[in-house]
């Protein structure tokens, strides 16, 4: 149990931790219900290029409701040098989505009811689908795609097991979000 | 196994065998009876007693005459007793055991043979075909003649198994719009690269690279492998021809074999009959020649190049070729995935039916044991017992939670063994609460009933006077023998646990006698509305049947199944923490009931029984 004082809840019920960093939160979408914890680092500054004159909204990072972002956790939009122009892409997390303490996150969209252990790299513009459980430690090469009902490990991460067909139950984090 | 606490539930396919030889020679049970009645003859059998009795059990009366009258309570029976209990029980040591648990999660349940299933116990069909990195679906007629592998642009690192990205030769070109070739396959992962093998592949289009790539990488092993697979497939179209269509089929099959059984015989064309001419192809007797002077060429390379320029195992078999040096691996196209749909064995009712669509991740048709069986769950009722050490001789108490899926209230009755079975160095284990009701599901989720706390928690006015307050102010209340938590559809009952001292020999650590697993019988009993079974097939969960019109009756359903609760691990003894007492706890019997029934008994017959 979380001293009550530890978090700023807005107004959808988001709980973000006072101690966590969040830069560029305009750039942010937090869909609701999502728990951010102490020493999180989102980057929504690192949005997409807009050439001049264009006033395109600009969303960096969007996360969905129900999700939970451990300690220490890193959320970065992942970037690339396309046609010679270098450019930080949006990054886009779906419901009950739970990243681990330390881990560093660099996708480009990850589904809802995902698992992400501690300490993992997610890899930049990797895909991941839903109802996918990562273990702890693992790294996930750039621009990888991992099927739904996957649990993947190691280094690279490879679908080690299929997931049952109660993953979304097992996987659900209603309960996580009332406990903080 | 995974890490504490764990509950996993038997199958009861791992029964298959067993029964069919000790039914008769055991107890005599008449299978028209219901088991667990027979076992379990000390439980009311109405439906109302449950609750009577719970306030009963606050005196210890019946409990307490039954296992004194049938069991004794004196030390001195207790070896007999657990003797008994080895044979009665389920074990979860028991090397078959280790086939049959799973967790809840990963069970089906059969409506029609009202079983669970488990993963062992299903049938497959594939549904659909996919590439697991590009996601799209290869249909099954690609499946069968261009292999299980991607042929579109998805290709792995041979030294990583990372996904590989096109990226072209000449990185200064970047800056145009439209980079121009040649291309390479680049590993974002170990930086491997296809200009990293000799002789270095480079494709001409960022495209259709599997149709490149197989004009480049052909290696012999390939050409013999398309050859063979022409050569049979030739003869099963031969076969086909003959022996389907011929009357004398089964006699020209049967000679065909004989005649063939030494080998080049067969190869002249006197038998009649038009394919038969030969099975195999020559070259397949042929010894396979090793050139002498190529295997001195490796050996020479791995002594200038380092073993660190060969393959590993896992390298080297993913590669038909089975190359020793890393430069000589080619990359490897994705192997394809399936989507499943699952049947009963017994019955061939679909339990698991995905929707074909690659992306989606909903059913048509999913029968989870989950929205079947109660399921159960266990904390720790004290936060400073350390799974991974319990203290020998010290009265671990845990609470174990009951939760209702179904739509009805159920009465529990949990039993265990009174000593973990299956090894010499048994715990005691008691429920003290063992008979309880559960609350049924309800449609609409309260989440305002859901998140009130534990420790806030309030008697929700059902029939029982669950207990609240402090560890400390508690742990001496006799009110702890009842239920210790109820909610809207899930009961905790409190569960005590002493572990007995485990020396640190190389024996036990064999047998792991410190793992604590504990075996629990659920029985679950409940009313249901009779027009329930009609709705099967349906899918989903055993529905709210709200709609159900006309004489609505009510039928006593029972059902119950064995799990295997995984405590943790016995720590090493603590000075001070001494068994002083006989081993028993203080209030032991009031609702241990010693005999469990036996397994088989309890499994011949089906999960869900229907009692008139």
């Amino acid at each position: 149990m979380s001293q009550k004082s530890e978090y700023i809840q807005t107004e959808t019920g988001n709980k973000v931790s006072r101690k966590s960093l969040i830069i560029g939160s305009q750039n942010i979408i937090l869909g609701g219900k999502t728990i951010i914890q102490a020493d999180c680092c989102i980057r929504g500054d690192l949005r997409r290029l807009v050439p001049q004159g264009q006033n395109a909204a600009a969303v960096a990072i969007a996360v969905g409701r129900y999700c939970f972002l451990s300690k220490s956790c890193l959320l970065r939009p992942p970037s690339k040098t396309y046609r010679g122009q270098f450019s930080y892409y949006p990054m886009k997390l779906g419901d009950h989505v739970f990243v681990g303490e330390g881990s560093v996150i660099e996708a480009a969209v990850i589904g809802s009811y995902v698992n992400i252990g501690k300490n993992c790299v997610i890899g930049k513009f990797s895909i991941i689908k839903d109802c996918v459980r990562i273990e702890d430690g693992t790294v996930i090469a750039p621009n990888s795609v991992i099927p739904s009902f996957s649990s993947v490990e190691g280094h690279p991460g490879i679908v080690v097991e299929e997931l049952p067909e109660t993953a979304a139950e097992m996987l659900e984090l209603k309960e996580l979000y009332k406990s903080i | 196994m995974s890490s504490f606490p764990y509950i996993h539930i038997s199958c009861p396919c791992h029964e298959d065998r067993p029964q069919t030889f000790t039914i008769d020679s055991a107890r005599p049970i008449s299978p028209s009876k219901s088991p667990s009645k027979h076992d379990f003859n000390f439980l009311p059998t109405d439906p109302h007693t449950p609750t009577k009795r719970r306030t009963l059990l606050g005196g210890f009366t019946p409990s307490v005459s039954f296992d004194g009258g049938n069991l004794g309570l004196d030390l001195d029976d207790d070896e007999e007793l657990t003797d008994e209990d080895d044979e009665n029980n389920f074990d979860p040591r028991d090397p078959r055991s280790a086939f049959s648990l799973f967790p809840i999660e990963n069970l089906l349940y059969c409506e029609d043979c009202h079983q669970i299933r488990c993963p062992r116990c299903v049938q497959e069909e594939i549904v659909c075909w996919y590439c697991p990195s590009c996601l799209f679906e290869v249909p099954s007629s690609t499946v069968k003649s261009d292999g299980n592998r991607c042929t579109r642009n998805c290709y792995l690192c041979p030294v990583c198994t990372a996904l590989l990205a096109v990226i072209p030769v000449n990185h200064s070109s970047g800056h145009s719009d439209h980079p121009t070739g040649p291309f390479n396959l680049f590993c974002s992962h170990c930086h491997w690269t296809t200009s990293d093998l000799i002789p270095p592949i480079q494709l001409e289009k960022p495209t259709s690279i599997s149709a490149q790539l197989s004009k480049l990488t052909h290696s012999p092993q390939d050409t013999e492998f398309i050859r063979l697979k022409q050569h049979y497939a030739q003869q099963l179209g031969n076969a086909q021809e003959d022996f389907t269509n011929s009357p004398a089929a089964l006699t020209r099959l049967m000679g065909l074999y004989t005649g063939l059984g030494s080998g080049s015989g067969g190869h002249g064309g006197s038998r009649k009959g038009r394919g038969v001419k030969k099975l195999e192809m020559k070259e397949v007797d042929r010894p396979r020649e090793v050139n002498e002077e190529q295997e001195l060429e490796i050996v020479e390379r791995m002594a200038v190049e380092g073993l660190e320029a060969t393959t590993t195992a896992k390298q080297r078999l993913t590669q038909p070729h089975e190359p020793r040096f890393l430069s000589d691996l080619t990359p490897t196209a994705v192997l394809l995935r399936t989507k499943r749909s699952k049947r009963c064995r017994a019955c061939r009712h679909i339990l698991v039916k995905p929707e074909s669509k690659v992306q989606t991740t909903r059913f048509r048709i999913r029968l989870v044991a989950l929205n079947y069986i109660p399921s159960l769950t266990i904390k720790r009722l004290d936060s400073t017992i350390t799974w991974n050490n319990l203290t020998p001789h010290k009265t671990h108490r845990f609470l174990l939670t009951v939760t209702n899926p179904l739509f009805d209230p159920i009465s529990v009755s949990l039993l265990t063994p009174r000593r973990t079975p299956g090894t010499a160095f048994a715990s005691r284990v008691t429920i003290l609460c063992p008979e309880f009701e559960v609350g049924a599901n309800t449609d609409v989720w309260d989440d305002a009933l859901m998140s009130t706390k534990p420790a806030a928690a309030t008697p929700s006015g059902v029939s029982t006077p669950p207990v609240a307050g402090s560890f400390a102010s508690f742990s001496k209340d006799p009110k702890m023998s009842t239920v210790y938590e109820q909610k809207m559809n899930y009961t905790s009952v409190v569960i005590e646990v002493v572990p007995p001292e485990i020396p640190d020999t190389r024996e036990t650590r064999i047998r792991d006698e410190r793992l604590l697993e504990i075996p629990i019988y659920v029985r679950v009993e409940f009313e249901a509305e009779v027009d329930r079974d009609d709705e099967e097939g349906g899918g989903g969960k055993p529905s709210h049947s709200g709609a159900s019109g006309g004489a609505v009756q009510r039928e006593r359903v029972e059902y119950s199944y064995w799990c295997v609760v995984g405590v943790g691990r016995v720590g090493d003894p603590v000075e001070g923490v001494v068994a002083s007492e006989p081993n028993t706890p203080v209030r032991t019997p009031v609702g241990t009931p010693v005999k469990a029934p036996r397994t088989p008994a309890a499994m011949r017959t089906p999960l869900r029984q229907v009692r008139s």
